[in-house]
């Protein structure tokens, strides 16, 4: 659990990364004082005692909702593919994941 | 016919066409000329369906000349927020990721306006995927308030706001995240309706918050938001969190509550210091309409209400980066084609299409949900969320409705919070508590300041309980005319 209220830049290096955001050197200025302050804010939570207190991660009464496994009408192969950048044979094309 | 056809609601403007006095292609030019003429100012629409429009008016003259049944929206033009996909039509989510991007199917709720014969005009502008306040985080321009071309409009679905309160449209989409259809439609003296979450199929809507997101609709007055939304509501097979509840007849006279004895809740707690004092009294005076009227107004207290907006932006910025997780420039959006290797495409595909507000909520949401601070931001904001949830059903166990400000401030001047997020932010702090909780809550427009400017109020009901709100805000339009004000443009 952490303590303090900041963000260190290599927090910030670190969660871009998981992010998959490749940040410019004034964005990693930027961000780190902007989430600071933003995380500062939400520390206000920290007050609330909720030890006894259910967490609600959505507002429906509903759970579980299935449908019968059946096939229904979907997208053809090209409307999948039409705003795809690059594709091959029917497939989407990426760049290479192992270098050989 | 003296009115101009942009100033006509639903049932009027069907009347007209249906009865032969005007043709949908006249509807479409007329609307479509005053796009052309007041567009440029106020940078409403993204894109404009000029032949699309015209295709389906024609389709509808034609079925009229031929003597077959036409929808419920004969006639109504709409103007569409861009998160909304529309097939054929581009969808941009007002953001560079999605630009160019043509969808190949349409969202649910869309695709029943169009089987009521509704015609779209156009695709309008958003904060990029709806992150925002005031339309300046769209990747493509500021939209204009048409109060005060000098201001912001509100937003998210700030296009949609300022289409509908400068008659662009008969009416327009817009969602409501965390206050996006009520504050903008409270900056632009319009109606606006954020129905209960469920109530609403979200299927085939760009994904911001996935437990927070309702798709609702602004209007001339409450009589249309009820229709279009009687249109829109219902369970739909391609959204798990559409609701089973069925949908009453929303505006009819079975349903009308009397306000005579009807108890309005005043929360103590959306009068704070952070009003501004001419908003509050025009709210309090609203209320103070409908107690002349019979009902009474009891004080009740939310005493959680200041935590919301941190509630909020631990929660939604979470869902965001997982939502946002899908935008990899490989199966559709934007894509930087000169990297190395597949890491690389996509932190350079994300580093350079998405708007600065797009990567700064990625990366609150993914710290939130990284590992060892998930107990602390998630966990905690998910507990006070039912905190939330709770104090408004104790509040409607006294109440039958709950009336409040929308936005603390009349719209400010485009720029001026532009470089301070935390200060945006705060503009939802009386609207983003009924998002935490999911509850339905309808924005009707209650008076100007002294300036000449729109101020809001927002009735807040229980689940389920749109026709209550519909029926209240519907009866206020009849005792006042602050709806039927319109910008001189």
């Amino acid at each position: 659990m952490p303590t303090d209220t900041g963000i260190t830049q290599d927090e910030l290096d670190h969660i871009a990364g998981l992010a998959r955001i490749k940040l410019t050197e004034a964005e990693r200025q930027l961000y780190l004082s902007q989430l600071s302050s933003i995380l500062q804010y939400v520390d206000l939570l920290r007050q609330v005692d909720t030890s006894a207190v259910s967490p609600s991660f959505q507002v429906t009464s509903q759970t579980n909702v299935a449908r019968d496994d059946q096939i229904r009408p979907s997208l053809t192969l090209g409307q999948a593919q039409a705003n795809a950048p690059k594709v091959h044979d029917g497939y989407f094309q990426v760049h290479h994941t192992i270098k050989k | 016919m003296n009115l101009p056809l942009t100033t006509l609601a639903i049932p009027r403007i069907r009347e007209l066409l249906v009865s032969g006095q005007v043709s949908a292609t006249e509807i479409v030019r007329e609307y479509l000329s005053r796009i052309q003429r007041l567009d440029p100012l106020l940078n409403a629409f993204i894109t404009v369906t000029e032949d699309y429009a015209f295709r389906c008016a024609q389709q509808i003259d034609q079925k009229i000349s031929d003597h077959q049944p036409v929808g419920l929206l004969a006639g109504s033009v709409m103007a569409v927020k861009d998160v909304y996909l529309t097939e054929g039509i581009q969808t941009t989510a007002g953001s560079k990721v999605l630009q160019g991007f043509i969808p190949p199917y349409s969202s649910t709720v869309y695709r029943r306006l169009l089987e009521q014969d509704a015609i779209v005009i156009g695709k309008t502008n958003t904060d990029c995927f709806a992150f925002g306040v005031s339309t300046e985080n769209s990747g493509y321009f500021v939209t204009k308030n048409p109060w005060d071309l000098s201001l912001i409009p509100g937003g998210s679905s700030g296009g949609s706001a300022a289409a509908q309160a400068a008659s662009l449209c008969t009416f327009a989409l817009g969602t409501d995240t965390g206050g996006s259809i009520r504050q903008p439609a409270s900056l632009c003296g319009i109606t606006g309706i954020k129905p209960t979450y469920g109530r609403n199929s979200r299927y085939g809507i760009t994904a911001m918050a996935s437990s927070f997101d309702c798709p609702g609709t602004f209007a001339k007055n409450v009589s249309d938001a009820s229709l279009i939304t009687q249109i829109m509501a219902g369970v739909d097979s391609q959204d798990a969190t559409s609701s089973t509840e069925p949908v009453p007849e929303y505006l009819s006279p079975a349903r009308t509550v009397s306000l005579k004895g009807l108890r309005i809740g005043i929360p103590k707690e959306y009068f704070d210091a952070a009003i501004d004092p001419e908003v509050k009294a025009a709210v309090l005076a609203a209320a103070t309409r409908l107690e002349s009227e019979g009902a009474s107004l009891i004080s009740v207290s939310l005493p959680n209400t200041a935590l919301g907006l941190a509630v909020y932006y631990v929660l939604v910025p979470s869902e965001i980066s997982a939502n946002m997780a899908r935008y990899d420039g490989i199966r559709f959006g934007q894509s930087k084609k000169d990297a190395v290797d597949l890491l690389s495409h996509y932190q350079e595909t994300r580093g350079e299409f998405m708007e600065p507000e797009l990567k700064r909520r990625i990366l609150i949401g993914t710290y939130a949900l990284s590992a060892g601070y998930f107990d602390a931001y998630y966990l905690k904001a998910s507990q006070v969320r039912t905190l939330i949830k709770d104090e408004f059903q104790n509040a409607f166990t006294q109440v039958d409705l709950i009336l409040a400000p929308v936005s603390p401030t009349v719209a400010w001047p485009i720029g001026q919070k532009a470089n301070d997020p935390l200060q945006m932010y705060l503009a939802d702090v009386y609207t983003c508590c009924i998002n935490v909780a999911g509850l339905p809550a309808l924005a009707l427009p209650g008076g100007f300041n002294s300036n000449n400017l729109p101020i809001g109020f927002q009735l807040i009901g229980n689940y389920f309980e749109e026709a209550k709100l519909f029926s209240v805000g519907h009866q206020f339009q009849q005792l006042t005319d602050y709806h039927l004000k319109v910008p001189s443009l």
